[in-house]
């Protein structure tokens, strides 16, 4: 709030002074005409008041030119300054919260001024100071929870985990805001043929919802390693919150995926339903189920769906549909365009958590987590990287390109390309993909070897370089067919991915 | 967001507008909070454009609230609001009017 300030001037007492000369002057000047008027001076009253104001006159004259100068003097060295100071320290008190109106008494000079003004700051000084000290220590404190909170979580739940084999492949990522909500996720590998999958999301933030979710986690994990089933795994985290004293809800959709059949097993409560990417997109159909830890009468069904080759699944937390733009929530509709759009190049399950969470770059998201299983079709086999394991692999690609009119250029273009692993990558083991998806054949080359990108380097240099006699490098026969190259590298592989346009009737 | 409070003898309703998500959920806590006893309580979600986890962890505390001391109810969610309602299960537990 602003404040109304008097500016006193120094003339005031300036006046009282001129006052004070002049009551003087008149009070000497009636005693020496009384005195003269007794001494008999002159022949009359009139001589005798003429030479009192000879006396007093000049004498009262030079004192006002004496005290007029002595005001101007005060005005100038002593009276604004003071006024500028009290000014200042005005202006300053006008920062400060919270404290009561600048005022002044109608009698106070400049000094008596700015001695109340200084008086009054320093109370109000005192008290900001205390507020700022207050406040830090707060700060500090929240900042210290959210630490701690960050660190918990982290311990339980990892930024990412991704794992793939020949017939699947999972990426789980959880990021964290600020303020550290408590999105989590989870993805192990039972065994060959169960792969465990959960997405969550504690309905609250900060170190409590921390703590329930890195409960909720371990709860799941002891349920599922002990056998239980998906729903009874629900049932018994449902439990274990109702009966704890945080009051926190959560929801968690759980998933087991069998590679082998692509059979998906799952079971929901009160989380969004998965995005099924590749070939028909959409929702999987899921039971909204109750919230765990919301309601002490809970119960929750376990689906089953199974997964075509090519399709994708990704699971998410309302951080990924609520995150805000400008143009509002990134929404359940975007979801959808992402994830059809990641899954269709099929680079694999961590490029497709990648490109879910990389489209919100511009959004304002509170914590997410995003789980991605891949289930590629197609066939997919490891071999050594031994220039005698060639054979098996021409009759691999020989038998799944069947009666493809390209078959010859691919043949020799993968065989170069393995050729070229095992001689320049200097890797142990290659894993080959192939697969049909939509309108596109794929084949992906993965190698452990030094990481390498053959795209940036010129041809002669470039390790996947064809050999003599092959006439010409991968790129160019691939681009003859109309295909196309990709390099990328994964958690120190290379993956060298060849997308060609599926020919009808092939 | 804001939050307006309605009060009808022993009946409260709160009406919400904006986004309820970490951000806002915690003005609505403390609405909650000094609501103090009330037999019925209904929340007006009409000018609410969007609803985060955050905030549909305090729907579930209004209605643990009102548990066992009145009615709890939900009144005209607009669609994107009423979609995660829904979805989440809450639905099937908390009356909700559109």
């Amino acid at each position: 709030m602003k404040k109304e300030r008097k500016n006193k001037s120094l003339f005031s007492p300036v006046v009282w002074l001129f006052a004070a000369l002049i009551f003087a002057t008149l009070v000497y000047a009636l005693v020496r005409f009384l005195i003269l008027s007794a001494e008999g001076s002159g022949n009359s009253m009139t001589d005798a008041l003429f030479s009192m104001l000879w006396e007093v006159v000049p004498a009262l004259g030079v004192l006002l030119v004496a005290a007029l100068g002595t005001a101007i003097i005060l005005q100038s060295r002593v009276s604004s300054p003071v006024k500028k100071l009290t000014g200042s320290v005005g202006k300053i008190a006008d920062g400060l919260p919270e404290k009561k109106p600048f005022e002044k008494t109608e009698a106070a000079g400049g000094l008596m001024l700015l001695s109340e003004a200084l008086a009054e700051e320093t109370g109000s000084l005192i008290t900001l100071f205390a507020t700022t000290r207050k406040k830090t220590e707060e700060d500090t404190e929240r900042r210290v929870r959210l630490q701690l909170a960050r660190e918990v979580f982290l311990s339980a739940v990892p930024e990412q985990v991704a794992f793939d084999a020949l017939t699947y492949g999972v990426c789980a990522r959880a990021r964290l805001s600020e303020t550290v909500g408590a999105d989590f996720c989870d993805a192990v590998l039972l065994d060959k043929n169960r792969i465990f999958l959960a997405v969550g999301d504690v309905w609250g933030e900060g170190l409590p919802a921390v703590l329930v979710a890195s409960r909720i986690k371990s709860e799941l994990r002891a349920n599922i390693f002990a056998g239980k089933n998906l729903a009874e795994t629900l049932v018994s985290v449902n439990a274990m919150l109702c009966g704890s004293q945080d009051g926190l809800p959560a929801s968690a959709f759980l998933a087991l995926f069998d590679p082998g059949t692509g059979e998906l097993r799952y079971a929901n409560a009160g989380h969004y339903a998965p995005v099924v990417a590749g070939g028909q997109l959409g929702f999987l159909r899921v039971k909204a189920g109750t919230p765990l830890g919301a309601f002490g009468e809970f119960s929750a069904e376990e689906m089953a769906f199974r997964l075509c080759p090519g399709q994708g699944l990704v699971l998410y937390t309302d951080g990924v549909v609520s995150a805000r733009g400008e143009k509002g929530a990134f929404g359940f509709d975007n979801l959808l365009k992402t994830a059809k759009l990641y899954c269709t190049n099929s680079l694999g399950a961590e490029y497709i958590a990648n490109g879910v969470i990389s489209a919100l770059d511009g959004y304002s998201a509170e914590d997410l987590a995003v789980v991605a299983l891949y289930y590629p079709n197609g066939i997919q086999r490891l071999f050594h990287a031994d220039l005698g394991e060639t054979a098996k692999l021409s009759a691999l690609l020989a038998e799944w390109l069947a009666s493809d009119p390209r078959r010859k250029k691919i043949l020799q273009v993968c065989n170069e390309i393995f050729v070229n692993i095992v001689k320049h990558a200097g890797a142990s083991s290659i894993q080959i993909s192939c697969q049909k998806e939509e309108n596109k054949l794929i084949l992906r080359f993965t190698d452990d070897g030094e990481p390498f990108d053959p795209l940036s380097v010129t041809e002669e240099r470039n390790p996947y370089e064809f050999g003599e006699g092959v006439g010409g490098s991968g790129m160019s026969i691939i681009r003859q067919i109309s295909g196309e190259i990709f390099y990328r590298t994964r958690e120190n592989l290379n993956v060298l991915t060849i997308r060609l346009p599926l020919i009808q009737g092939f | 967001m804001e939050i307006t409070k309605t009060m009808d003898g022993n009946a409260a309703m709160l009406s919400l507008s904006g986004v309820l998500d970490k951000y806002s959920a915690p003005a609505l806590s403390e609405a909650l909070d000094g609501l103090g006893e009330v037999g019925d309580l209904v929340l007006d979600l009409e000018r609410l454009e969007d609803i985060t986890t955050t905030g549909l962890g305090q729907i579930v505390k209004a209605d643990k609230m009102m548990r066992g001391k009145g009615t709890f109810t939900i009144i005209r969610a607009p669609f994107a609001v009423m979609d995660k309602l829904r979805m989440s299960g809450l639905t099937e537990r908390i009356t909700v009017l559109s």
